[in-house]
């Protein structure tokens, strides 16, 4: 009937890409820290090499411009955001071996439920435009983080803007 | 002569309608015999089996045992009949118990408030009259100005209703007071009989109102608590009846507010009796009317 | 005329008469109205449970510890110091010398005892006594282990709050949120468990995935919340009983904001996929799956009203964040919330007559409170951002998170737990661990 996941067993690996994945969707320490996952094993080599691989292109994303910004409790693409998503789109064809995700964020200034909706709007918002500039959707995956995840820490308008956010980053 | 029929016809009725109002209004000084102790007694073996029955309904078929995060397991067991305590309480002391460390401190704290014990004073003592203003009684204003219910916008105007509500009501409820003491009729009061003032009834309403303290539980209790009251004539009170006995057993919220009025007539001992109609005031009741919550 | 006049004569000594009579009457049923009073809290004094042969304990000094922080806390009540009692805690089966309590403005007392049975079975007894009409209002005697002395002193309490105020208590509950610890962009979110009152906290989840939005079961020892486990956010429910995590269905998107049905047999929650919100249920006994909202705006939050017929969510189908109600169908939908300002998060209260929420007005957040069909708006608390009421059991008190202003310079600004009574007069800080945020009261436990 119910499907039961021991949750506790995929914790290490998890983490692992968590971590990795962060360091990208902040987009603020370029500089790698793969040293810190210091092999031992030789899978675990492979996977370092993987990442480090990984992070070049993630670079390479976040030179052609990895975010566009929203104005408060909207999730439309304004002018400014479709240009970048022009150039973003090249960047995801250009790559056409990597997945991507967008990952929806918010400001503080909401209720936890809604912004994680709006959060979804504003990615959902991102992956529609790519694909219509002819990204295969399969590519392409959301993920909403609501207000969870500020990029920018702030009581401010500044930071807020800085926050409403959508950031695509590689898979 | 069709008129005097007439008259005779009405003034038959007027008996009839007497005689049938004025039965349920004398069986009402039948003293209805209520040993609260025994009463509380009674609840408390049968509270407790309830609650266990209850509980057992509610666990759902799914519901497996108690929570195992919690190490321990509890069982209310139904206690025994507590050992009655005993019926005279009044004159029961156990001085040994006092500490006399503490005598200072409290002789203080009775300065402060003064102690209004019951006392079985029959004659001797002239009629209390004057109620002593109290420093608290500003405090209490100032929170029934406030009203009970906090709203952080809208608190000025909510406070204004609540006056002009409280200035109606007051209005009301004196309307009632005259209602109560002339009856249903608009006929004068007969001469002979003593005469209560609308200042007699509002001092005693007034001395009562500040010892009422209810919880916030009491805007469950939809109707009119009453308490038959026994006063010597000096105003002490000597006892306190609850009149509906069995919804003060049935009704959580009414048996919770109806203690808390019990506490506010003793806590107001000696009422303000006015001078020379004391008599009146040796068997009466009290409506203590909970609706004043909602209006706030 | 000189017929009529002695006509008349008689008529008003008749008149009189049945004056006489009937004023006779209501004299002797003299009726004084009182409809006023205070709302006040209510002077308690809680003696130590006396321990072997009268002697004091110190369990007996924590369990009066207890009692008197839980009835304080509750708002209706004050306790007097106990430096000032005169006399030494009796036995509950003793009655007290009351005129050693009523001077000190005490209205009533709680005596106890304890009892060992054997080396884990201790018997707890107690009983309240009401000082100014001298007589006792409730007595209990409770078996336990003796490691349980805590949750006795709360049952105690919940029988005492019962007995003197009418309403149920809430004090043998339990607090399940979400444990933050960490910088504000890295923070690290635990799901964790603790008593009402603070105490028996414990983690739940170890922080390796974000979880958010936990809410109790009415019925059984369970928790649904969201987990971002594999980076895949959807709702979860957590067995306390078994610390087994299930996940709920499978469905094409981020399943959020959970909530039981009074029953404990469905979950109602939202569904975000394609840019659209729309709200479900699902029911736990047959995995079927209902949609009840269908719209191309965000429709989340929603909270089932206490006899399951009707649903309240927030929805920005009008242009802002407002409150909707609906039939637990989808049908009928109304806008409820009308004030100025987004409205969001409606939790139906226990008893159904109240609706708790957040507000947004002017860069400000409140927790309010209003009827059902949007009236009698009042606001209890506020701040920079204050989220996410639960109710309390018995409907009297509500807990809710507060987030302080973030400074500038990056620093994390501290979010904690607060609980403040319908009244809006008492607002009180529950301390934990680390900071706190989503908390959700639990149901009365079962014995």
């Amino acid at each position: 009937m119910k499907k039961f996941i021991a949750i506790v067993g995929a914790v290490s690996l998890l983490s692992a890409c968590e971590t990795a994945s962060q360091k990208v969707v902040t987009g603020s320490t370029a500089s790698t820290s793969s040293g810190s996952t210091s092999a031992s094993s030789s899978v675990e080599k492979k996977k370092s090499l993987f990442a480090q691989a990984k992070q070049t292109a993630a670079d390479k994303l976040i030179a052609v411009g990895d975010r566009v910004l929203f104005d408060y409790d909207s999730a439309k693409l304004d002018s400014g955001a479709k240009i970048l998503l022009d150039a973003q789109s090249r960047f995801l064809r250009a790559n056409s071996d990597l997945n991507f995700i967008v990952e929806g964020h918010c400001d503080e200034r909401g209720t936890r439920e809604y912004n994680l909706a709006l959060g979804e709007q504003r990615a959902t918002a991102v992956r529609d435009y790519l694909v219509i500039q002819g990204i295969d959707p399969e590519r392409i995956k959301v993920i909403s983080y609501g207000k969870e995840k500020p990029a920018v820490v702030g009581s401010n308008s500044m930071a807020w803007s800085k926050n409403r956010r959508a950031v695509t980053i590689i898979d | 002569m069709v008129k005097s029929t007439f008259i005779s016809f009405s003034l038959h009725v007027l008996f009839i309608i007497i005689a049938y109002y004025g039965l349920p209004l004398s069986k009402i000084n039948d003293p209805i015999e209520q040993p609260i102790d025994i009463v509380e007694d009674i609840n408390i073996g049968s509270q407790t089996s309830l609650k266990l029955g209850n509980l057992d309904k509610k666990q759902p078929s799914k519901n497996k045992k108690i929570d195992s995060k919690n190490p321990t397991k509890k069982n209310i067991i139904p206690p025994p009949p507590p050992t009655p305590p005993g019926q005279k309480i009044r004159d029961n002391k156990n001085l040994e118990l006092k500490k006399k460390k503490e005598v200072e401190k409290v002789a203080q704290l009775i300065k402060k408030k003064p102690k209004l014990k019951i006392k079985k004073i029959k004659e001797s003592q002239p009629p209390v009259v004057v109620s002593k203003p109290e420093k608290k009684i500003k405090d209490q204003k100032m929170q029934l100005a406030k009203g009970i219910l906090k709203t952080l916008t809208k608190s000025q105007p909510i406070s204004e209703e609540t006056k002009k509500e409280k200035q109606k009501k007051s209005n009301k409820d004196v309307l009632k007071t005259i209602r109560q003491i002339v009856g249903n009729s608009n006929v004068r009061v007969a001469k002979t009989e003593i005469r209560l003032s609308i200042t007699d009834i509002n001092k005693i309403q007034n001395h009562v109102k500040k010892f009422w303290k209810v919880s916030y539980g009491a805007s469950e209790v939809k109707m009119i608590i009453t308490l038959k009251i026994n006063t010597n004539t000096d105003g002490t009170v000597n006892s306190v009846n609850f009149f509906d006995k069995s919804l003060y057993i049935k009704d959580k919220f009414y048996r919770a507010t109806a203690d808390a009025a019990r506490r506010a007539v003793f806590d107001s001992s000696p009422l303000p009796l006015p001078k020379g109609k004391e008599k009146k005031f040796e068997n009466f009741l009290f409506d203590f009317d909970t609706s004043f919550i909602n209006s706030y | 005329m000189q017929y009529i006049s002695n006509k008349n004569k008689i008529l008003k000594k008749l008149i009189f008469f049945i004056l006489f009579f009937t004023s006779s009457c209501f004299a002797e049923d003299l009726r004084i109205n009182i409809n006023s009073g205070q709302v006040d809290p209510l002077p308690i004094a809680i003696a130590d449970f006396t321990g072997e042969k009268g002697k004091a304990s110190e369990t007996g000094r924590l369990i009066s510890q207890v009692i008197s922080n839980n009835l304080v806390s509750s708002g209706q009540f004050k306790a007097v110091d106990s430096a000032a009692f005169i006399a030494p805690p009796t036995s509950p089966s003793v009655r007290p010398n009351f005129t050693d309590w009523s001077p000190l403005g005490i209205k009533a007392l709680i005596t106890g005892s304890i009892k060992n049975v054997d080396d884990q079975q201790i018997e707890i007894e107690f009983r309240l006594w009401d000082v100014i009409a001298e007589t006792d209002l409730i007595g209990l005697r409770l078996s336990v282990n003796s490691k349980a002395w805590r949750r006795v002193a709360h049952i105690i309490s919940d029988e005492i709050f019962e007995r003197l105020s009418g309403d149920s208590g809430y004090f043998d509950t339990r607090i399940v949120y979400i444990a933050e610890s960490g910088p504000q962009d890295k923070r690290l979110k635990r799901l964790a468990i603790m008593d009402q009152d603070g105490e028996n906290h414990q983690y739940l989840t170890d922080g390796s995935f974000l979880v958010l939005t936990p809410r109790f079961s009415p019925t059984t020892q369970e928790i649904t919340y969201l987990a971002y486990f594999k980076n895949e956010p959807r709702v979860y429910i957590f067995n306390l009983e078994t610390g087994q995590q299930e996940l709920l269905g499978s469905f094409p998107g981020m399943t959020f904001a959970p909530r039981f049905s009074p029953t404990g047999d469905k979950i109602i929650m939202s569904l975000a996929t394609k840019g659209v919100t729309d709200i479900y249920t699902m029911n736990l006994n047959n995995q079927k799956v209902t949609r009840l909202t269908n719209s191309v705006s965000i429709d989340t939050s929603p909270s089932f009203s206490p006899n399951g017929k009707k649903v309240i969510f927030n929805s920005d189908r009008g242009g802002s964040q407002q409150i909707y109600i609906m039939d637990n169908n989808g049908n009928n939908v109304k806008r409820i919330s009308f004030g100025k300002g987004r409205y969001a998060t409606p939790v139906w209260a226990p008893k159904g007559e109240l609706i708790a929420f957040t507000k947004m007005l002017k860069n400000k957040f409140f927790i309010g409170v209003m009827a059902p069909d949007g009236s009698g708006e009042r606001l209890l608390a506020e701040g920079y951002l204050v989220e996410g009421p639960t109710w309390a059991p018995n409907g009297r008190v509500l807990m809710y998170f507060k987030q302080e202003a973030p400074k500038d310079n990056g620093k994390s600004s501290s979010v904690n737990l607060y609980k403040i009574d319908i009244t809006g007069f008492r607002e009180t800080r529950i301390l934990t661990p680390s900071d706190g945020s989503d908390p959700a009261w639990s149901p009365l436990l079962p014995n």
